[in-house]
């Protein structure tokens, strides 16, 4: 690592409950966020037997070592880090593949927690999906947590019984992302709204991320969108490390695409307003 | 906007409502019986209970009681509606 001298880093960890509503993605992005401010990051796989975040930063083909390598004494912890190929202040430790979630304990990663604070002033570990063993090492060592969830009814009833067992961790109040928010459909009323999702959990909102076309290509390319100037859903994830530097950032307000009837009653006067106030979420700030 | 949107918006007459409010009710009510962690077997106990007890008492039109738990802003609150028969008559009282 350049720097030499100890830092007292923070410890993140992104989750959900539910798989698939895009906690890997989120973790690459506000790492890559976070590092194009100049702060130094490492990504904590905590996904052992379903490796991945490897894949969304595009370093799948870099892995020597893993975070099971570490924790059983293989390797010394730097070897296992990977430096990303954009962002030379940005670490990946990527997960087993061939392990099980068992291969870490909750101890070890707390240790491990503690040695990379002192080397980086933000630590992101991606949880697995679920509640179990995985999940708990994943908040083991975690000062924060942030939940990401969808604006639909199971994967914001399994982000309610993580807001539960984060508490029951004496963890703070976790904070809340909501991914994949289709605009047109909230304006339509058939997508619940950030406001619906925040206010149904009850946790402060970090922040909300429309879906997009472009996160798909980025992954497909193993970019970050977080790096892409004019991607929209980059820009609601650089707003979000924004937030997590401490900076007072409005929340994106999402325009659904206009239909030529929209258009024509707007034009005609009638109808402007509706439509931002559908999508925006707990108030601005 | 009254008329256009009675104009362009006849499509949605049809619904009462749009899902996103479906989907948001359904969540309040799944999450209240998370919370309170009660299975539908405990609800049916409970229910079979409240039968027997106010039976002893009052004609309780049993198949028509509704037991629920019910989020409020002041807390989680359970709530039970009873319909009762007027004794003779076998007539039903509403709520």
């Amino acid at each position: 690592m350049e720097q030499q001298q100890e830092v007292n880093g923070r410890v993140i960890t992104i989750t959900s409950g539910k798989g698939g509503v895009g906690k890997t993605t989120t973790t690459a992005n506000l790492g890559a966020a976070l590092a194009a401010r100049g702060r130094s990051v490492v990504l904590l796989d905590a996904d052992i037997g379903l490796r991945n975040l490897d894949i969304v930063l595009g370093l799948e083909n870099r892995i020597v070592y893993d975070i099971v390598d570490v924790v059983e004494g293989r390797c010394r912890l730097r070897q296992a880090m990977i430096r990303d190929k954009r962002l030379n202040n940005l670490y990946l430790i990527p997960a087993a593949q061939t392990r099980d979630k068992e291969a870490v304990s909750p101890q070890q990663m707390r240790a491990l927690c503690e040695e990379l604070r002192r080397q980086f002033d933000f630590i992101l570990i991606d949880s697995p999906a679920g509640i179990e063993q995985g999940f708990r090492n994943a908040i083991a060592g975690a000062d924060e947590v942030i939940v990401v969830t969808n604006p639909e009814v199971s994967s914001v009833r399994d982000a309610d019984r993580i807001v539960g067992l984060v508490e029951a961790a004496e963890l703070p109040v976790p904070r809340l992302i909501v991914n994949r928010i289709d605009p047109e459909l909230v304006r339509r009323g058939d997508m619940m709204s950030v406001e619906d999702v925040t206010e149904i959990l009850s946790i402060p909102l970090l922040g909300l991320v429309p879906d997009d076309e472009s996160i798909i290509t980025a992954t497909n390319r193993g970019e970050p969108v977080a790096l892409d100037p004019l991607s929209r859903a980059g820009q609601a994830f650089r707003n979000i490390a924004a937030r997590l530097l401490g900076e007072d950032v409005p929340f994106m307000v999402l325009e659904a695409p206009d239909g030529a009837w929209r258009r024509l009653l707007r034009a005609l006067g009638f109808g402007g307003s509706r439509q931002g106030q559908a999508v925006r979420g707990g108030g601005a700030g | 906007m009254g008329i256009l949107d009675s104009l362009f918006g006849r499509r949605n007459a049809h619904r009462p409502q749009g899902s996103a409010q479906v989907a948001k009710q359904r969540l309040v009510e799944v999450l209240v019986y998370d919370h309170v962690k009660l299975t539908p077997d405990v609800m049916e106990a409970i229910r079979d209970d409240i039968c027997r007890i106010l039976s002893r008492h009052l004609d309780v039109d049993v198949d028509r009681l509704e037991i629920n738990i019910l989020r409020t802003e002041r807390g989680d609150r359970f709530v039970a509606n009873v319909p009762v028969r007027r004794s003779g008559t076998g007539a039903r009282v509403r709520r």
